[in-house]
């Protein structure tokens, strides 16, 4: 296992080294997301994963699905909100409390990937809520 | 509904009791103090109270500071309650380095609030 992690590791570099600095940000990004979703187990073993983890992971999958597919989903749904499962556009629609209540409805408690559709795949939020820290040194 | 604001913070900070649950559900969990905050899009809720309450993942975000700073967060949906005011299906942040719930816009919007700054409390007048 460790020697595959290894590997793993050199690729990555070898992978992140032929990327522009914008895109290795990106990819900075996604790893501390999925640090924050999967922190690594304190002892090295592997943990068993819960539920709400492993649902993390299929929506974390559908959204992949999603964004390699976003040009088309964008043409298509422009402005509307989708729900997506298997990589698939399930159904959409104007009103985001609406759809999610149809789809858990109907699906019950199955992972789905929700997103409102628009220019970016990622939407962006802001947050300008700086806190004052004391040095207490 | 009037609440103090939390003097043990320096200067005073409004705050606002919410319970949360996952959607449709009323299986409220709380009260817990979040802190009335306008300068984020929407409202963060430290990641242990959403894995506590089994929140329905959405999607991953980005949240950009204004010092350009860009974070991949995980965006969940939950039922917020404040009094006797009830808001389904919000989106919220979950925070992985943060136990305070921060209360913004996505929800101070939907408030008529007064922020009585003098005597230190804060107004919910409704809807």
């Amino acid at each position: 296992m460790t020697a595959m992690v290894d590997d793993i590791e050199r690729e990555l570099l070898q992978t992140v080294r032929q990327m522009r600095a914008t895109r290795i940000a990106q990819v900075l990004d996604f790893a501390r997301f999925l640090i924050s979703v999967d922190p690594a187990p304190v002892n090295g073993e592997e943990q068993e994963l819960s539920d709400w983890d492993i649902q993390v992971q299929q929506v974390d999958q559908e959204q992949r699905a999603y964004e390699r597919q976003h040009k088309e989903i964008l043409a298509q749904y422009r402005g509307r909100y989708v729900a997506m499962r298997h990589g698939k556009v399930i159904d959409h629609d104007i009103d985001r409390v609406a759809l999610r209540r149809r789809i858990r409805k109907q699906y019950g408690n199955v992972p789905f990937f929700f997103t409102l559709v628009e220019d970016e795949p990622v939407q962006t939020f802001w947050m300008r809520s700086p806190h004052l820290v004391t040095d207490e040194t | 509904m009037i609440q103090d604001y939390d003097r043990q913070r320096l200067p005073p900070l409004p705050v606002l009791d919410v319970w949360l649950a996952i959607p449709d559900s009323s299986d409220w969990h709380g009260p817990y103090t979040a802190m009335v905050d306008s300068g984020a899009d929407l409202t963060i809720v430290p990641l242990a109270f959403l894995r506590q309450l089994n929140a329905p993942y959405l999607k991953r975000v980005t949240l950009r500071t204004q010092w350009s700073q860009r974070q991949s967060v995980g965006l969940y949906e939950v039922d917020v309650r404040l009094g006797d005011l009830v808001f389904p299906g919000l989106d919220v942040a979950g925070d992985i380095a943060s136990s305070e719930i921060l209360l913004d816009r996505n929800v101070l919007n939907r408030l008529d609030l007064r922020l009585e700054g003098p005597k230190l409390r804060t107004h919910i007048l409704g809807e």
